[in-house]
């Protein structure tokens, strides 16, 4: 591979200007004629079976109707399931007759006016026969109430490889940790939104904020009883998902009143319906038991998570999966098991969270190999180097090579630019009274898409057309994180061409080729990445044999450079407009290859995380003073982007350390419903993210690069609570590490910690 | 001034007359921060408004030779940067500095943080310390002076009338320092779960030889905490140690809130903000 051009640039994404000005247009931007407005009446009980009398509510000026449960078709879908063959547990309707959390969907409101659909939601009269609730883990196994079928274990598995219970009975010491983490919000800045619409002939148009149109479509159509291609699905420019527009949960609805008003609808929510009404990542309770020598090798594993999946399917058997595969793929562990069980809940849905489920499955294990560390007197990083996975590493249980795995470099690289073993040493000694300092490190792993698990391919249909110019249609789902940036310059390193030429699609049901999956499971770099590279190195053969032929020249006497290629020997140089125009006069063909591109891998991606902190010890207050992030990322393909990503996962995870929740009551009912009670970390108190990247090429992904994003949210939360327990002497092991929490666990042994549980 | 539901009173005898058709679906409105929420926290969509901002005498802060007086429509921005706020009563600058974020500060006022009688507002732990006073005018155009911690109830609820405004607030001048601090869910942009006001007299030495401390967040309104006032007086803020006071501090907090489960954080938190509280006195003196 020769020296690269347009990848590992910091180019500007294009629509930077537009969104930093204000200019960018979203869906609640949108206008179309006659278009009106709808809401979701969102149940107020976690538990109740619904009568909803519409009088009063139908009689305000400007109602065009209202839904409930007895309007809509009686199709049950997984707004999870991203194709039929995904198959899953259907338990959803449209609008539902039993509410099975607050949030629930019971009725959808559509008027005229934004104003009297919001009246109406607030006068319709629903009257709740309520049912005991199911809430929290524990309540859920005990399975006394039974949310449905005959019992609250939605899906349970056994992930595991040789035999732990051997392995534990040689170590020196077994470590166990009992851990929890946190339902969260993903707090998109742009709350969920969809608009409906008959097109010309009759078809549904829906435009969505989404990761997944072919999923929209598949259930649009699949509840309508429509085709699938009479429903266009267009992906809208949206203001942030984060894994949280993954699910169809407006869009079915919205398609439904649009189609049976024949007018344009604009399904729209507020942050109290995004937190209530959507979905939220996976809350867990952990039980990690790890068995080592004296020399800090790790001999076994054993891991029982139990997670609480929420009210209805989704996600339970995906994500519990997802969480345990990628404890088998970071340290080098023969003897582990893990068991995931999923359970129904009466509160929000599960669904897709930056991470899916790594985050999770990380949080706990890696206080507990610092744990393990403290039992023996060995340095937290010490102990990790001696059991990291090896580059090329296989899969224990049988997945896909883990790759070119370079964690171990990871942590070298942030121990020498974190100064760790001085700071770890050192760092103590600025103790004040009130103060106490600590610094503290974990490490974290994540995927390359489905590979292994499900279908993963993309199509790509790539034309130089006849400016020169050229047009990359593929189903990609630009989330803000630069995807379309980042295919830019993937197609532009093939083809030899700028950046400023290549207008690459975002999808689009009725106009983007095919593609499996979404922009999701940390796929897009490296899959559909992939394919792009492909596609533009067969449309730059495809573009030199026109020119050979055309030319009568030998291939290897042939060059491209910058968009114009040429003999070698020759001052004549040609545009590829020139021969793109020149092949169609001649031979009746387009410049155009389409590409099926399936994923030829899935290897795994890592990262360290390093971290300084000031906990208050009167105000319980954690001041995050110091950060560094260390990315196994392959090959950087825009390392502005790069950086962006990482910084902002960091955000997330220093949220998940110590303040976000959504946390819910014993009714089902839920205090954090805007940003001033749910709380996110701002800017004067996130930490500057220092970021450093190992580049070692993954040799499955587009020059080398494989993911970052979701990766970048997995490391940081650990790496916070392990630096607050180095500087407390303590061992905490249930996000997030609140200011309550810490004073509770400071002052222990106080008359009034017993008295506060 | 008049259309429809909106009223845009520009002095004193329009905001008089306005008064006089308020009715129960008519609000005040000056900066809107917290008005904006209750109307969608609480589903209100038909309201009528009396806007006051446009009133030239609610907006100015003024230094008399006895007391200075802030217009009930004066923001947190102005609060925060004004010389004679900084001068005279430097804990209320801090207090407004703290509030919410910096487009909140642009909009809310000193009147509506009084009004809204939230029980973790930020002015009102000063405003008590100081014995602050607020000027009303009713729909005849009569005036009243009431003291602050009089007119706030508290847990949302102010003692005024219905055809009622807080105008203006009277401060009287004196020669004490003062702090605010306070702790909430994260450092900035962020609601008080403690909050709390040190007012003191000292000596050039540092010696206290009078103290008056609010704590708020800890009730409907802010406390007095007599024992935390009483333990400072004759220590010398040059070389206090928090752990001096530590015991009254818990005490006060035990007393205000014995039976909520919140008081266990913040007896411990209490101790913090109010060591803040005199750090910063330490650098005012």
């Amino acid at each position: 591979m020769g020296k690269l051009k347009y990848v590992g640039k910091s180019i500007l994404k294009e629509d930077s200007y537009d969104k930093a000005t204000g200019r960018t247009k979203y869906v609640c931007d949108m206008k179309r004629h006659n278009m009106l407005y709808a809401k979701l009446v969102l149940s107020q009980k976690a538990h109740a079976d619904i009568v909803i009398d519409k009088t009063e509510a139908l009689n305000i000026e400007g109602i065009e109707a209202i839904y409930t449960y007895a309007d809509v078709p009686k199709v049950q879908y997984n707004s999870h399931q991203w194709y039929a063959g995904a198959t899953a547990f259907r338990d959803e309707y449209l609008l539902c007759d039993r509410a099975r959390f607050v949030g629930d969907r019971i009725a959808l409101v559509v008027g005229k006016t934004k104003r009297a659909v919001e009246k109406a939601v607030a006068k319709l009269n629903v009257i709740y026969k309520e049912l005991n609730p199911v809430i929290g883990i524990e309540a859920a196994k005990s399975d006394e109430i039974i949310i449905k079928g005959n019992t609250n274990l939605a899906f349970s598995k056994e992930i595991f490889c040789g035999s732990y219970e051997e392995q534990f009975k040689k170590a020196d010491y077994i470590i166990e940790d009992k851990g929890s983490t946190q339902k969260i919000h993903h707090s998109a800045i742009e709350p969920h939104i969809c608009l409906s619409e008959l097109d010309e002939q009759g078809s549904l148009t829906v435009w969505t904020p989404c990761q997944i149109v072919f999923q929209v479509q598949y259930h649009v159509a699949d509840i309508l009883q429509i085709p699938y291609n009479r429903v266009r699905v267009i992906k809208a420019v949206m203001g942030g998902s984060f894994g949280g527009k993954g699910q169809t949960v407006l869009e079915p609805i919205c398609a439904f009143a649009a189609y049976t008003l024949k007018k344009p609808v604009m399904l729209y929510m507020d942050r109290h319906d995004a937190i209530l009404g959507t979905r939220s990542r996976n809350a867990t309770e952990m039980i990690v038991e790890t068995a080592i020598n004296k020399e800090g090798k790790i001999l076994a594993r054993k891991i029982i998570t139990d997670i609480d999946g929420g009210a209805y399917y989704t996600n339970a058997a995906a994500v519990t999966m997802a969480l345990g595969k990628k404890l088998f793929r970071m340290y080098d562990i023969p003897d582990q098991s893990y068991t995931g069980n999923a359970y129904y809940t009466n509160t929000i849905p599960g669904g897709a969270c930056r991470g899916y489920g790594s985050p999770q499955a990380h949080a706990v294990t890696e206080i507990n190999i610092d744990h393990a560390a403290h039992k023996i007197g060995m340095d937290p990083c010490e102990l990790r180097l001696k059991n990291f996975v090896k580059p090329g590493a296989s899969d224990p249980t049988g997945g896909p090579n883990i790759g070119n795995a370079q964690i171990k470099e990871c942590v070298l690289k942030g121990m020498e630019a974190f100064d760790w073993k001085n700071r770890r040493q050192t760092i103590k000694n600025k103790n004040t009274e009130r103060y106490a300092y600590g610094v503290g490190m974990a490490c974290g792993a994540h995927g390359n898409g489905y590979f292994g698990a499900f279908p993963d391919f993309t199509n790509v249909e790539m034309s130089i057309l006849g400016d020169g110019s050229v047009l990359v249609k593929i189903g990609i789902h630009d989330q803000g994180c630069g995807t379309v940036a980042t295919m830019q310059q993937l197609a532009a390193e093939a083809l030899d061409i700028d950046t400023k030429h290549i207008r690459v699609t975002e999808a689009d049901t009725l106009i983007t080729p095919y593609d499996s999956a979404g922009t999701q499971a940390s796929r897009v770099t490296f899959v559909c990445g992939g394919a792009v590279k492909e596609a533009g190195e067969k449309l730059k053969q495809r573009l030199i044999n026109a020119f050979c032929t055309l030319k009568e020249f030998k291939e290897d006497s042939v060059e491209t450079r910058d968009g114009l290629i040429y003999r070698k020997d020759s001052d004549k140089k040609y545009t590829y407009a020139d021969i793109a125009t020149e092949f169609e006069t001649k031979y009746s063909q387009t410049m155009t290859e389409f590409i099926k591109y399936q994923s030829p891998a899935n290897p795994a991606t890592f990262a360290a995380c390093f971290a300084e902190v000031k906990v208050d010890k009167y105000t319980g207050h954690v001041e995050v003073t110091d950060f560094l992030a260390v990315h196994d990322i392959g090959q950087s393909v825009n390392p502005m982007l790069v950086e962006g990503q990482i910084q902002g996962g960091a955000h997330m995870g220093i949220g998940m350390a110590l303040r976000e929740e959504i946390e819910v009551d014993n009714n089902g009912r839920v205090k954090s419903t805007n940003f001033s009670k749910y709380h996110l970390i701002n800017a004067p108190e996130m930490p500057e993210v220092r970021v450093l990247t190992v580049e070692a090429k993954e040799p499955y992904g587009p020059y080398g690069a494989k993911s970052v994003g979701e990766a970048s949210a997995v490391a940081p939360p650990a790496a916070v609570v392990n630096a607050i327990n180095f500087a407390l002497d303590t061992n905490i092991t249930t996000y997030p590490v609140t200011p309550e929490k810490i004073i509770k666990n400071l002052y222990r042994n106080k008359k009034w910690s017993t008295q506060n549980g | 001034m008049y259309i429809d539901n909106f009223y845009l009173p520009k002095s004193l005898t329009q905001l008089a007359e306005a008064l006089g058709k308020k009715d129960g679906d008519t609000y005040i409105v000056a900066g809107g921060t917290d008005l904006v929420i209750h109307f969608s926290k609480n589903c209100i969509y038909d309201y009528k408004l009396i806007d006051i901002t446009h009133i030239k005498e609610l907006k100015a802060i003024e230094e008399m030779q006895y007391e200075v007086i802030i217009g009930a429509c004066v923001t947190m921005t102005e609060i925060e940067n004004s010389p004679v706020i900084d001068k005279y009563i430097p804990a209320l600058k801090t207090a407004a500095y703290k509030l919410g974020s910096q487009q909140i500060r642009n909009r809310a006022t000193i009147g509506g943080n009084i009004s809204n009688s939230s029980q973790s507002a930020d002015t009102l732990p000063v405003l008590f310390a100081y014995g602050a006073e607020v000027e009303i005018i009713n729909s005849k155009g009569q005036k009243r002076i009431d003291k602050v911690e009089n007119v706030v109830i508290g847990l949302e609820k102010n003692n005024l009338q219905k055809d009622e405004a807080i105008t203006r607030i009277i401060i009287t001048k004196c020669s004490s320092i003062s702090a605010f601090a306070k702790v909430g869910s994260r450092t900035s942009v962020t609601i008080s779960k403690v909050n709390c006001c040190v007012k003191a007299d000292a000596n050039i030495d540092g010696k206290i030889s009078n103290a008056v401390v609010y704590i708020g967040a800890v009730g409907a309104k802010p406390i007095k905490a007599e024992l935390v006032g009483g333990a400072l007086i004759d220590k010398n803020l040059k070389t206090i140690s928090i752990s001096e006071i530590k015991e009254q501090i818990q005490n006060q907090i035990e007393a205000a809130i014995p039976s909520r489960s919140s008081k266990y954080y913040k007896k411990e938190a209490s101790v913090g903000i109010i060591e803040e509280a005199l750090n910063n006195l330490k650098l005012a003196r």
